[in-house]
């Protein structure tokens, strides 16, 4: 969404504020009061918000530095060919010319292509970002579990003879699934469910092959010793417990250094400000 | 360094002396607003002056007490902060002015550009 003449008012006006938050309180409102009725006036002469955002890059550049050096950072903060700080800023507090300045209220950064975002967009884009990357993160989280089982259960699957043997009938007679069979492959690398945790595998008996409801098959002979018992994992649950806690962890990392961002001012601001502290405690 | 660097650096500093005089030169022709007083500058070719930069130095001139503003009513906008020259400003201005002459002929004549306009 396009912001309007007055929205790009505002939220200048509101950058301009913070970054001079450090400049003397009669010297700071002298500046917001020229530069508000500068664009009040600028306002009222304007046909369009095209002219509006003009006037807003003229007062947040600076056209002999455009013309000097054509890496010039532009607004706020640029640099003269010189290398020395040409901000508007400078010299506003009687500081000597050439020492850092305030960050103005245009710092400069590499622009985007498409039309400029205004601060309360650009709040609502990083919230919607937060979103999304935690619903991201939870999604890929199950969908990874879903995967490791998978394969886990997979892998398992094909050492299950090695265990079990074939699928072969409980003592009930009852078919039973050898897929969970993998102790020879899963147990030297997950640690030993309990039963009440593991999947009931199968059992190895005494097996007899012969002639069973007319057909030809092996079965286990009822009442024979049970040799081996196999339990194994419910793979996707128990894999899903370590990512389920490295989700937590990721999102609440996330949280906490987005927070952190929006509350850490830009790292140039930070440094401009303690060259401008530096300065002022020069003799 | 890009060719003419040197150039450029000398005409950035010689703008920042001369545009503090040369805004008192635009008030004493009469007292002036913001908005006005920039439109004046913007036209003066060679000055390459914007918006943000006369602000800040028109806030210096006014604390050091070479200019004074009043607040006077819009037929057509928001009020105006006029400026206008103090006595020091006057002051301040004529210096200048002597001092630059006697500068720019040592200068054009060590450069051999004197007379040439």
């Amino acid at each position: 969404m396009m912001a309007t003449g007055q929205e790009l008012v505002d939220g200048y006006l509101q950058r301009l504020a913070a970054a001079t938050a450090d400049l003397p309180p009669d010297v700071r409102d002298d500046l917001l009061t020229d530069v508000r009725t500068h664009l009040l006036e600028a306002q009222e002469r304007a046909a369009s918000d095209v002219e509006v955002r003009a006037a807003l890059d003229r007062l947040g550049s600076r056209r002999g530095d455009r013309r000097g050096s054509p890496r010039s950072r532009g607004p706020g903060g640029g640099r003269s060919v010189d290398g020395a700080p040409t901000s508007r800023w400078d010299r506003l507090d009687g500081t000597a010319p050439g020492r850092a300045a305030p960050a103005g209220p245009h710092r400069p950064r590499r622009r985007r292509a498409g039309p400029r975002r205004d601060a309360r967009e650009r709040t609502t884009s990083s919230l919607g970002y937060d979103v999304t990357a935690l619903l991201t993160l939870l999604f890929g989280a199950v969908a990874l579990t879903v995967v490791l089982g998978f394969v886990g259960t997979s892998s398992a699957g094909s050492s299950a003879s090695a265990c079990c043997g074939r699928r072969a009938p409980g003592p009930s007679g009852r078919r039973r699934s050898a897929r969970w069979c993998g102790r020879a492959v899963s147990l030297p690398l997950l640690p030993r469910a309990r039963r009440r945790a593991g999947v009931h595998l199968g059992v190895r008996g005494d097996r007899r092959r012969g002639e069973r409801d007319g057909t030809v098959q092996t079965y286990v002979e009822p009442g024979s010793a049970i040799a081996e018992q196999c339990t194994g994992f419910a793979m996707p649950l128990w894999l899903g417990i370590p990512v389920l806690i490295v989700t937590i962890v990721a999102a609440a990392d996330r949280g906490v250094g987005a927070a952190a961002t929006r509350r850490r001012p830009p790292r140039r601001a930070v440094t401009e400000r303690q060259s401008l502290i530096r300065s002022r405690r020069a003799p | 360094m890009e060719p003419g660097g040197d150039s450029n650096r000398t005409l950035t500093q010689l703008r920042r002396g001369a545009l503090p005089h040369c805004v008192l030169a635009v008030l004493a022709d009469g007292e002036r607003y913001g908005f006005e007083l920039i439109g004046v500058l913007a036209e003066a070719r060679g000055l390459a002056i914007s918006e943000g930069t006369i602000y800040p130095l028109l806030s210096r001139l006014r604390r050091e007490g070479l200019v004074e503003t009043s607040w006077q009513e819009s037929d057509s906008g928001p009020p105006r902060r006029y400026y206008r020259l103090t006595a020091d400003g006057e002051r301040a201005l004529a210096n200048f002015r002597e001092d630059w002459q006697g500068y720019r002929d040592t200068v054009d004549e060590l450069l051999g550009t004197g007379g040439r306009g």
